[in-house]
């Protein structure tokens, strides 16, 4: 299915961040989630280092 | 509000089922909401709506993707209040209807964006933000096994698995009942429909991999057929009829599930 499982720094189950993912929009300070049940997540701090739709994930890391 | 999803192999009756269903508790007094995820979307028209006359997710989702884009930070369920007022229509019986709808045109990707509107709207109806309080969200899903892979029934109360007695379908049926089980679905409820024989409930309850006592039969009825023809609604032009009086059994063993 085309929701994004959100991984910070890695690709561990430990490092999701947040699932079923459908919306992320990259603000000055964090990056905005929102999941398909309506639910939104922040990271703060981050950058969106892949989106790949074959296996469903976004990576991101920590800002240096 | 009880969530229910109908599910299985095409052509195997989940529109027929779900509208009368949804008409049969809709008429005793149930505040009732319907959801066509099936792309080949008949459920509006056997609830009695003109096809063309029912506003579709996929048709206007730019419109509630920037809805949803202007809501701020945790509020997303908000968009759920405009899709109630403006993509829905309530039929005679005062049944609300959402149809998902297909891919508007060719080469524009998969429903998976439609289907996650959905998932946002079945969570704002179930939500103290919504101010109508349903008691029942039926979805009539397309057809295999993909809407579960999707994720669409998570933590649903009953999955309604219909098949045909035969073993092709019942083998969709239990890949259904898999993944249902991993998504939480609390029930499953075994739909053996166009059923001839007593004597088909083991062999296909069986093949399923679901007990006989989750299992209900609804006989082969030519009227299922004749009130297609005659575009009439089952359980108003047949409400004698073998099929109506198998699904009011349905729809008794719902009303004791345990939830």
């Amino acid at each position: 299915m085309c929701e994004f499982t959100v991984y910070l720094n890695g690709r561990e189950d430990t490092d999701i961040v947040a699932t079923n993912v459908i919306k992320a929009k990259v603000k000055a300070e964090y990056i905005s989630l929102l999941d398909s049940a309506g639910k939104s997540y922040r990271v703060e701090n981050a950058e969106i280092v892949t989106v790949d739709s074959i296996m469903a994930e976004m990576h991101l890391k920590t800002r240096e | 509000m009880l969530k229910i999803i109908s599910t299985g192999k095409g052509g195997v009756g989940k529109t027929t089922t779900i509208s009368t269903l949804a008409t049969m508790m809709a008429r005793s007094g149930k505040k009732v909401l319907v959801f066509d995820t099936d792309p080949s979307m008949n459920l509006a028209m056997t609830l009695g709506l003109p096809y063309l006359e029912v506003p579709t997710i996929t048709e206007d989702k730019a419109e509630i993707n920037e809805e949803l884009d202007e809501l701020e930070d945790g509020e997303a369920l908000a968009v759920g209040k405009n899709i109630i007022e403006n993509h829905s229509q309530i039929n005679r019986d005062g049944i609300r209807i959402i149809v998902m709808g297909a891919i508007p045109e060719e080469g524009n990707g998969c429903l998976c964006s439609a289907i996650a509107i959905v998932k946002i709207l079945l969570n704002y109806v179930d939500s103290p933000d919504c101010p109508e309080k349903y008691d029942v969200a039926l979805v009539d899903s397309q057809a295999g096994p993909e809407i579960l892979g999707r994720g669409l029934a998570k933590d649903f109360d009953c999955n309604l698995v219909l098949t045909e007695p035969t073993p092709k379908s019942a083998e969709v049926s239990r890949q259904v009942v898999s993944l249902a089980k991993n998504l939480g679905v609390r029930n499953s409820l075994l739909i053996v429909n166009k059923s001839e024989k007593e004597s088909d409930i083991p062999k296909v309850a069986g093949l399923v991999g679901l007990p006989e006592e989750n299992a209900v039969r609804v006989r082969y009825d030519h009227s299922v057929i004749d009130a297609d023809w005659n575009n009439e609604c089952l359980l108003d032009a047949y409400p004698e009829c073998d099929a109506v009086k198998d699904i009011g059994n349905i729809k008794d063993r719902i009303e004791k599930l345990k939830v």
